[in-house]
C-alpha cells in the first residue's frame, strides 16, 4: 500500500503531467526525497492537502495574508517540496470556499463567480507563487551552484544551503511587498476596499517571512542531502530521466503569447484601475512576449549584436535603463493622481526592458529528439 | 525510456532511517541561527508603513517606496515572463522548452535577480532616507501627517524634499493639531 502511493504521487503523476506541462510535472515531482522516510513519503502530500484545509476552517478569511502564520506555514511547507506547497495551497484554496464568509458576500450566480471565486483563485494563484514558484526557483539556483566549476567540491554543500537561503529569502521578500499590491482584488472587485488587517502584517513583517523562508531552505538543502540515497536517490534519476522529456504540447507563438499577456494582465489586475487599462496592459503582455519570441528565432542583425553583449552586462543597463524610466514615471505622477497607474506603468517599463535585454536565443527549443536514457536497476 | 515507461518503473526501497534525529540537529541549528537573525534585525530602524493600500498615498509614504515597490514588482514581472512559466505554472511558454533551455532561463533569472537586489537595495536606501522625516512611531500619527503633506503637494502643485518634510514635522510636533490644521500650516509655510 504504501508503495503504491509512493509510486503514484512521486512518480506517475509528476511524469504523466510532464508529458503535456513540464513545468507542473517538476512541481509535483519536488519534495521526492521524502521517499526516503516510506511512511512520510506515502503521506506527505494528503497530509499538506489536509494542512491546507484544516488551515482554511480555522483562519475563514479569503484575504489570507491577513494571518501571516498561515502564509508563513504554508510557505514552510512549500520549501520543503514544491508539492507539498502546491497540495496545501489548494487545500487551502477548496477550503476557503466551504469555509469563508467574506467571499462576494450577498452575490450569487454569475455576480458571484466574477466578484467573489474569480478574484479567490487570483489570491490563490498569488499564494502559489510562494508556495511552488519559490520552491523550484530556489532548485534552479541550487542547480547552478552545483555545477558551477569554480566552486570547489568540498565547499558545494556549504554554499549551496547559503544560495538556497538567499535565494529563497530574496524572493519571499519581493513577494512580500508585492502582494499587499496584487491581493487587492479580492477586495476592490467585490467592490469594497482593502483592509489594513490583509495589508499590513505583509508589508511590516514580510522581513521575517523571508528570514523564516531562508532558514527553512537551508534546512531543506540538509534534509534532501541526508534523503536522497538509496531508494530516494534511484527515484530521483527516473525522475530526472522522464521529466527531461519533451512536452508534447506545442503552441503557436501568438497563442502563447496571448496566454501569457491575459495571465499577466490577470496578475496585476489589483493595479488597474478600468477596462481600457486593462486592455492596454494586455495588449503591452501579449505585444512583449510576441516580439520576445520573434527575436529570439528570428533575430535581426541589430539583436545579434546585442547579444554578442555579456548578459550581466545586457542585464546591468535594462536595469539602470528601467530604474530611470520608472523614475521618470512615478515623479511626472506622484502629485496627479492618486489611482496606481503610476506604478503599473513603471513596473511594466521596467520588465519590458528588462526582459528584451534578457533574450537569449537558446531559450526556445529546437525540435530535437530526448537522448536515451539508460534504465533503473 | 519514454516518460510512461520511466512511470511504470519500479524502485524498491532498502528499511527507513531516523528522522527525528536528522530533524533535531537541524532544528538546534536553525535556532541558533534564528536567534542570531533576529538580534540583528532588532537593530534595525523601522521602516514607512502603510495603511490598507486603498490608494497610492495609502500604500506608499514616499516616492522612493513607490518605486521600490515599481522595481520589485518589474523583477517579478520579469522573472516569470523570463522563466517562460517554469517557475509561475500559469504563464505562457510551457510546453515549448527543453530541459536545458528551461536550466539557462533559470541562470537568466537568477542573474536578473541578483543584479535587481543592486537596484531595491538601492530604493531602499533612498527610502530609509527619506523616511527620516516621518514623526514618531505612532501608526495613526505617521498615516494622518502623510496624507497631509501629500494634500498639500497637490495643492501646491510640487513635491517637497527631505529637508522641507523635516521642517514641517519640527513645525508640527507637539501642538495635537489636527488634519486640516496641519495641511493649512504646510501650505502657509510653502507659500500657498
Amino acid at each position: 500500500m504504501t508503495e503504491s502511493l509512493i509510486q503514484f504521487q512521486w512518480l506517475r503523476v509528476p511524469l504523466l503531467t510532464a508529458r503535456r506541462w513540464p513545468a507542473a510535472g517538476r512541481a509535483f515531482a519536488d519534495g521526492h526525497y521524502l521517499v526516503h522516510w516510506r511512511l512520510l513519503g506515502a503521506i506527505a502530500q494528503p497530509c499538506a492537502f489536509l494542512l491546507g484545509v484544516l488551515l482554511a476552517a480555522l483562519t475563514r478569511d479569503v484575504a489570507y495574508t491577513s494571518n501571516l502564520v498561515t502564509v508563513a506555514v504554508l510557505a514552510l511547507v512549500g520549501v520543503v517540496g514544491a508539492a507539498l506547497g502546491l497540495w496545501a495551497t489548494a487545500g487551502l484554496g477548496i477550503g476557503l470556499l466551504f469555509f469563508a464568509d467574506n467571499i462576494a458576500p450577498g452575490g450569487s450566480g454569475p455576480s458571484w463567480i466574477l466578484r467573489g471565486l474569480l478574484p479567490a483563485l487570483l489570491g490563490f494563484v498569488l499564494l502559489g507563487m510562494l508556495t511552488v514558484t519559490v520552491p523550484l526557483a530556489m532548485n534552479g539556483v541550487r542547480a547552478m551552484v552545483r555545477s558551477a566549476a569554480r566552486v570547489p567540491q568540498r565547499m558545494k554543500t556549504g554554499v549551496e544551503a547559503v544560495a538556497a537561503a538567499v535565494s529563497v529569502g530574496f524572493a519571499a521578500w519581493v513577494w512580500s511587498n508585492a502582494a499587499p499590491l496584487l491581493i487587492r482584488p479580492v477586495f476592490v472587485w467585490a467592490g469594497s476596499s482593502p483592509t489594513v488587517d490583509a495589508i499590513a502584517p505583509l508589508q511590516k513583517n514580510g522581513i521575517w517571512l523571508a528570514l523564516v523562508l531562508a532558514l527553512g531552505a537551508a534546512g531543506r538543502v540538509r534534509l534532501e542531502q541526508v534523503g536522497l540515497v538509496g531508494y530516494a536517490a534511484r527515484l530521483s534519476r527516473v525522475l530526472s530521466a522522464g521529466l527531461a522529456q519533451r512536452s508534447r504540447t506545442v503552441i503557436p507563438a501568438l497563442a502563447s503569447a496571448l496566454m501569457g499577456g491575459c495571465a499577466m494582465t490577470l496578475l496585476l489586475s489589483g493595479l488597474i484601475g478600468n477596462a481600457f487599462e486593462a486592455l492596454v496592459v494586455l495588449a503591452f503582455f501579449v505585444g512583449l512576449l510576441f516580439l520576445r519570441r520573434r527575436l529570439q528565432e528570428h533575430p535581426p542583425h541589430v539583436v545579434g549584436a546585442i547579444l554578442r553583449v555579456p548578459r550581466p552586462a545586457r542585464l546591468a543597463i535594462g536595469l539602470l535603463l528601467a530604474y530611470g524610466a520608472s523614475s521618470a514615471v512615478l515623479s511626472f505622477f506622484w502629485v496627479r493622481t492618486q489611482s496606481f497607474l503610476p506604478v503599473l506603468v513603471a513596473a511594466c517599463v521596467g520588465a519590458g526592458v528588462i526582459t528584451l535585454l534578457d533574450i537569449d536565443r537558446g531559450t526556445v527549443a529546437e525540435p530535437t529528439r530526448a537522448a536515451p536514457v539508460k534504465e533503473v536497476p | 525510456m519514454t516518460a510512461t515507461q520511466a512511470s511504470r518503473a519500479v524502485v524498491r526501497p532498502p528499511g527507513s532511517v531516523p528522522l527525528l534525529k536528522a530533524a533535531c540537529a537541524w532544528a538546534a541549528r536553525g535556532m541558533a541561527s534564528f536567534g542570531l537573525a533576529v538580534a540583528a534585525l532588532s537593530l534595525q530602524a523601522p521602516a514607512a508603513l502603510a495603511d490598507n493600500c486603498s490608494g497610492l498615498s495609502d500604500c506608499f509614504y514616499t516616492l522612493a517606496a513607490a518605486l521600490l515597490i515599481a522595481a520589485l514588482l518589474a523583477l517579478l514581472i520579469a522573472f516569470l515572463l523570463g522563466t517562460g512559466g517554469g517557475g509561475g505554472l500559469v504563464l505562457a511558454g510551457f510546453g515549448t522548452m527543453t530541459e536545458a533551455a528551461v536550466a539557462a532561463s533559470w541562470a537568466n533569472a537568477a542573474a536578473a535577480a541578483a543584479a535587481a537586489a543592486a537596484t531595491a537595495a538601492a530604493a531602499g536606501q533612498i527610502l530609509e532616507m527619506s523616511s527620516q522625516g516621518t514623526p514618531g512611531n505612532n501608526q495613526a500619527q505617521n498615516r494622518q501627517f502623510r496624507d497631509a503633506v501629500r494634500e498639500a503637494e497637490r495643492d501646491l502643485g510640487r513635491k517637497f524634499n527631505k529637508d522641507e518634510i523635516r521642517r514641517i514635522h519640527d513645525e508640527i510636533t507637539g501642538q495635537n493639531m489636527g488634519y486640516h490644521e496641519i495641511v493649512e500650516v504646510i501650505k502657509g509655510m510653502f507659500g500657498g
